[in-house]
């Protein structure tokens, strides 16, 4: 009874086995149908192999040659929009892929190398992680290879699809290395989560026809900046025009004090007669309010509060040019990082010619 | 005299020392003229004063002796000698407390008699004509007063109205200020009250 159970599991199992084999496995049978000339089996493989969860387990070659077998399928299946569609999927996928002269016939290649000069896209090959000096020539270099010579924009863009900066515009041929510095067009660091370096085919018109996008994350190490001084408010300035009351505090102060003076020996000394020295301080000091009163009318300029904003202004300049110093001593020593995600291309919609 | 050049080096040293060590200590030296009267005699004394400031805190000394005439012609003449250190907190641009000894000696052919009171006080300062005129009160009240000649101790309370001429840019300085405390002994029968009106001259380093 056992064993029974035992070889009607192993009979369950051989099918599910085969099904769920690995995608080489599976390219290779596909393989070995086109061969054997029986384009269905072979073209149900090769869809199988090309879709998830196979086709993760495929390098960039062997997706390549799956494609490539795919679409000669379909063209010997008589399936001839299927065929040009798998070809220009071939083709977004890999610019530079060409099918293998001695495996397939003139007939496959040409209708490759026609689907492929109506293709314009361009591959982007960056490293996945670059880091350099701000201060150095350290650049991060992309390199671009073409389905087919054609006019290229390649700009760095935010998320949101704003761009940060134009790297390069005009024709790409055989191929193409452009280089970013990690700033943005008015030279400042573009540093984010989210940016893109874009590249966009433009086709017989001005228009973008594909866009061709690699996600990136820049970082700048080692750049902890000072803060700027914040700018001095109007609290912190003293008015250099006297208002009304300008005066009338003076006058007030200089009386309040000469009467301090007079009535000093009353608080201090009371009882006792005190001289006549007094009234000398209180008259400086009720004669200084008067001045003080006279020269503080309205609208009048207060110069010694202007010479004290001056050296106010004058000390938060020089504390703000040394933070810049500073800054720019700390940014030229600082390293950015720029890391590359996968690759996306985007259909927009324009015909390709 | 000896004790006036050891005040005098010790005022005229520390903020040059200390000035030199460290920027952002301010101090001020002056010189002094004194009109002193009491009820019994006045006279004329000489004397500096001097600064230094540090953040909130400031030192502060001061010295002065002169010779007081008699208003009555039997009286003695006296040698009047007066020194001062006070530690000053600066609460606000404005505002100051201080608290530190003043003593204040009478030298006759008969002896020498030493007032000794520890002060506690305040003062206010008030800009006039702009910041160059400024003007300021000042009241204390004595911790603590010994006499040397009458046995016990006794209070004391005073007070100080001027005015300082500021010259900016240049370091200079001018005040004129009338002060009068009142330092009494109860046990002794002794109650002492001097006025003064003092000119001074100095110099500010900022």
């Amino acid at each position: 009874m056992r064993l029974g159970v035992a070889a009607l599991a192993l009979l369950l199992a051989t099918p599910l086995r085969a099904q769920d084999g690995n995608a080489k496995d599976v390219i290779t049978g596909a393989v070995r149908a086109y061969r054997d000339l029986d384009f269905e089996v072979a073209a149900r493989m090769l869809r199988r192999a090309l879709t998830p969860p196979l086709v993760t387990g495929l390098d960039d070659a062997e997706r390549a040659q799956a494609l490539t077998y795919l679409g000669a399928a379909e063209h010997y299946r008589a399936r001839h929009d299927s065929a040009i569609a798998v070809f220009r999927r071939l083709v977004v996928f890999a610019p530079r892929h060409r099918p293998d002269t001695l495996v397939f016939p003139p007939e496959i290649t040409r209708l490759y190398d026609d689907v492929r000069r109506r293709t314009k896209v361009v591959a982007i090959r960056l490293p996945a992680d670059t880091e350099f000096m701000l201060a150095g020539e350290g650049r991060l270099v992309a390199w671009l290879y073409p389905s087919v010579p054609h006019d290229v924009t390649v700009a760095i863009n935010r998320e949101d699809g704003r761009r940060l900066r134009t790297v390069f515009t005009g024709p790409i041929g055989d191929s193409l290395d452009v280089r970013w510095d990690g700033r943005d067009s008015t030279g400042a660091l573009a540093t984010g989560d989210r940016l893109w370096l874009t590249v966009a085919s433009r086709g017989a018109g001005s228009e973008a026809t594909r866009l061709v996008r690699v996600p990136l994350r820049v970082e700048l190490s080692g750049a902890d900046t000072l803060r700027h001084t914040p700018p001095l408010t109007s609290n912190q300035l003293l008015p250099e025009r006297a208002d009304g009351g300008t005066g009338v505090r003076s006058l007030a102060g200089g009386l309040l004090l000469a009467a301090g003076a007079l009535t000093l020996p009353a608080i201090t000394a009371p009882g006792e007669r005190a001289s006549g020295t007094r009234f000398v301080v209180a008259g400086a000091l009720g004669v200084s309010g008067l001045v003080g009163y006279l020269s503080r009318r309205p609208g009048r300029p207060l110069p010694e509060n202007a010479a004290i904003n001056r050296t106010r202004r004058d000390a938060w300049r020089r504390q703000e040019d040394v933070v810049t110093r500073e800054n720019a001593q700390r940014m030229r020593a600082a390293r950015l990082r720029i890391r590359s995600g996968t690759m996306v291309v985007v259909e927009r919609g324009g015909g390709d010619s | 005299m000896s004790t006036g050049s050891v005040w005098l080096g010790l005022v005229l040293g520390l903020p040059s020392v200390s000035l030199a060590a460290q920027t952002r200590v301010t101090g001020t030296v002056a010189g002094a003229v004194l009109n002193v009267r009491t009820r019994s005699d006045a006279g004329t004394a000489l004397g500096f004063a001097g600064s230094v400031r540090y953040r909130r805190f400031e030192f502060g000394v001061h010295y002065a002796e002169g010779t007081l005439q008699p208003t009555d012609p039997q009286a003695e003449v006296r040698d009047l000698v007066e020194g001062a250190v006070a530690l000053r907190f600066l609460a606000t641009p404005w505002l100051t407390f201080h608290v530190g000894p003043q003593a204040r000696s009478y030298a006759t052919q008969s002896g020498t008699e030493r007032w000794v009171t520890w002060q506690a006080g305040g003062r206010g300062e008030a800009a006039i004509v702009g910041t160059s005129v400024r003007g300021y009160a000042t009241l204390w009240r004595a911790l603590g007063l010994n006499v040397n000649l009458s046995p016990g101790s006794g209070s004391a309370r005073g007070g100080e109205v001027g005015v300082i001429v500021d010259l900016p840019p240049r370091p200079f300085w001018f005040s004129l200020a009338y002060g009068i405390d009142q330092s009494d002994v109860p046990g002794a029968g002794r109650r002492e009250t001097v006025e003064s009106l003092t000119f001074t001259a100095g110099l500010r380093r900022r």
